[in-house]
């Protein structure tokens, strides 16, 4: 009797426990989604990326500076995958940046900040297309905005 | 003779290191995503503002089309699409907005444009194509 009162036992604490650990996760899932998550996912950021490109393309200041890559779309292809990738894994995402660091990609091309500014002008209006709230917004924002001082008068 | 066999295999182990890799490695998320084209025009007519964002807006719902900008000056225009779905002759189209704008190609200079998605290009493009789960 004893014994079987101490295995009884045994097996309510495993169960406690584990019905705990479960529990605490569920909990932090529930309370911190990623910023990949509400931003909508990989397909919400494709779009947005899309949107962010022809949105330069078009853009007088500075689309002279990406026109032969969008035009050629092998380049294209990469420079796409190197945003998605960037945002994506920037906001908590599972992908995996492999392109150049931000100041070994720009060093020797003397960007302005009137372009910088530009291009970040024609990143918020891609966002703002698409309704994304204010919150995500800033957050996408914060993660991005410190890679001026590596791209801007280098 | 022995030198010829050592080169033929040495290249043999490198396209089988190669073709490997290729089949093996870790894709992105991104890599896996569709591809697309982007194409730029040349716009002339007036449009306000209001009637821009419309056209604007009716591009992007086009089945085939992710996304369509005009700036702010209505001369230019860029479609990002699938280039399976859709041509960039039917886009010129799509863009003369019943006959109030008139559409061309956009002069597009074929050199400079970002240096390290040259160099990186040719590379990926060849690991693409060794990659059977494309």
């Amino acid at each position: 009797m004893n014994k079987l009162k101490r295995t009884s036992f045994m097996w309510l604490m495993i169960a406690a426990l584990a019905v705990n650990v479960s529990c605490d996760d569920d909990d932090e899932q529930a309370a911190d989604p990623t910023l990949y998550t509400r931003l909508g996912g990989i397909d919400a950021i494709a779009a947005v990326t899309d949107k962010f490109l022809t949105n330069v393309a078009s853009d007088n200041v500075i689309n002279a500076r990406f026109e032969a890559t969008v035009a050629d779309p092998s380049r294209l292809q990469l420079l796409r995958n190197n945003l998605i990738d960037q945002i994506c894994a920037g906001a908590g995402g599972p992908c995996q940046y492999k392109g150049k660091t931000m100041l070994e990609a720009h060093t020797g091309m003397n960007i302005s900040p009137a372009e910088f500014n530009a291009l970040v002008g024609d990143l918020v209006a891609a966002l703002d297309f698409y309704d994304v709230p204010e919150a995500e917004k800033n957050d996408l924002l914060a993660v991005l905005g410190p890679m001026q001082s590596d791209i801007v008068g280098k | 003779m022995k030198t010829i066999k050592l080169i033929f295999l040495a290249v043999a182990v490198g396209v089988v290191v190669l073709f490997g890799y290729a089949n093996v490695r870790q894709r992105s998320v991104t890599e896996k995503l569709k591809p697309v084209n982007l194409i730029s025009f040349q716009m002339r007519g007036n449009l306000n503002t209001e009637e821009r964002l419309l056209l604007e807006k009716k591009i992007s719902a086009v089945p085939g089309i992710t996304a369509c900008s005009l700036n702010k000056e209505g001369n230019v225009a860029s479609v990002a699409f699938y280039p399976d779905r859709i041509t960039g002759e039917s886009l010129a189209g799509l863009l003369t907005a019943g006959g109030k704008l008139l559409v061309s190609p956009k002069e597009i200079s074929p050199v400079g444009g970002c240096p390290v998605h040259q160099i990186g290009t040719s590379f990926q493009k060849f690991l693409t194509t060794l990659d059977f789960r494309n």
